[in-house]
């Protein structure tokens, strides 16, 4: 009985913040311009989802979930938003990809990304290395 | 009967008195609405800058306030193996609200949570932050109301808090050399 309650608040809440991760993605991709978190052409057009997916996501939770009920620890309500949140990024990154069409050009340019991203990490290893050289010194 | 004793039995009075009254509690004390809420707000300032001056400081405010969750949910974790203290409807008769939690009601770990993530906003930011302030206040406010918590646990629990991303905000200073690469290397990635 108590395990029924936990999984289905846990999944109302996973739909909750999936809705209003995807959203509010959307309002912040239409405010900063990043076309890659847009589900739309239209800048206008996708922040309108944008609201209609926070609302439908609250509506939904007030009106389907038993929030008064005890739940999900603090953790693992963090966690599980972490989770939805990413989820939310990658479906609009999917989303992107369908609406281009061009599947190898997107892959290509995910791999470009990922070595600019590496490249941005070396500070990190060079300082480390550094601080690892000053110690054998010493 | 204590201070803190008066005024909870004082706040938690006005239970009953209103159905709209305690419809709003209800919205406010659980443990979804507020923070999924305050961490969409979170999301919003990751992604959602205009220009690059902003995104500088909304980043940082992100950082700040993850990091200053983090120190506030430790030090209420350490602080309930050290000490116990029995919730309001343990010893005193109440309107209840809510269910019964079993943890330790001091500190407030909602008003902790809450207060360490605005306040960490605040830190960077003052007009985002001050929005986020009385929104975060809310929520602990309401556990006394509805019977979770005495006015005390929520006061330390807005101490620990804000102490919480004072600390984290110096961190996030001293660690910059950690910090930016990783937030350059998100930002290559357009997961910032």
């Amino acid at each position: 009985m108590m395990r029924d309650m936990l999984a289905t608040i846990t999944a109302h809440y996973l739909l909750f913040t999936f809705l209003t991760s995807l959203g509010l993605l959307q309002l912040a991709g239409a405010r900063s311009k990043t076309r890659h978190l847009l589900l739309l052409d239209s800048v206008r057009a996708s922040a309108a989802l944008g609201v209609v997916l926070l609302i439908a996501g609250y509506s939904f939770f007030l009106e389907i979930a038993d929030y008064g009920l005890p739940g999900l620890e603090g953790a693992q309500l963090f966690f599980e938003f972490l989770l939805t949140a990413i989820a939310a990024l990658l479906v609009c990154a999917g989303a992107n990809v369908a609406r281009s069409g061009h599947i190898g050009a997107s892959r290509r340019a995910l791999r470009r990304r990922i070595a600019a991203s590496v490249v941005e990490l070396r500070p990190l290893f060079a300082r480390r290395r550094q601080l690892r050289v000053e110690d054998e010194a010493t | 009967m204590s201070l803190d004793e008066r005024l909870f039995t004082w706040i938690n009075g006005f239970i009953g008195e209103s159905a709209v009254y305690d419809a709003a509690v209800r919205l406010l004390v659980n443990e979804y609405i507020v923070p999924v809420t305050l961490s969409l707000a979170v999301l919003y300032l990751w992604f959602g800058a205009k220009d690059e001056v902003q995104r500088d400081k909304w980043q940082s405010a992100v950082l700040v306030a993850a990091l200053a969750v983090g120190i506030a949910n430790a030090v209420v974790k350490l602080n309930n193996l050290l000490y116990f203290r029995e919730r309001p409807f343990a010893g005193v008769i109440i309107d209840q609200l809510f269910y019964k939690p079993i943890d330790s009601s001091f500190p407030s770990n909602a008003a902790a949570l809450a207060f360490a993530l605005s306040a960490g906003v605040w830190m960077r930011d003052r007009r985002v932050g001050t929005l986020l302030l009385p929104f975060a206040a809310l929520f602990p406010l309401a556990r006394v109301a509805a019977g979770v918590h005495y006015p005390s646990d929520i006061l330390a629990g807005a101490l620990v808090g804000v102490a919480s991303a004072v600390t984290a905000s110096y961190l996030v200073r001293r660690l910059a050399g950690l910090f930016t690469p990783l937030v350059a290397a998100a930002r290559r990635l357009g997961v910032a």
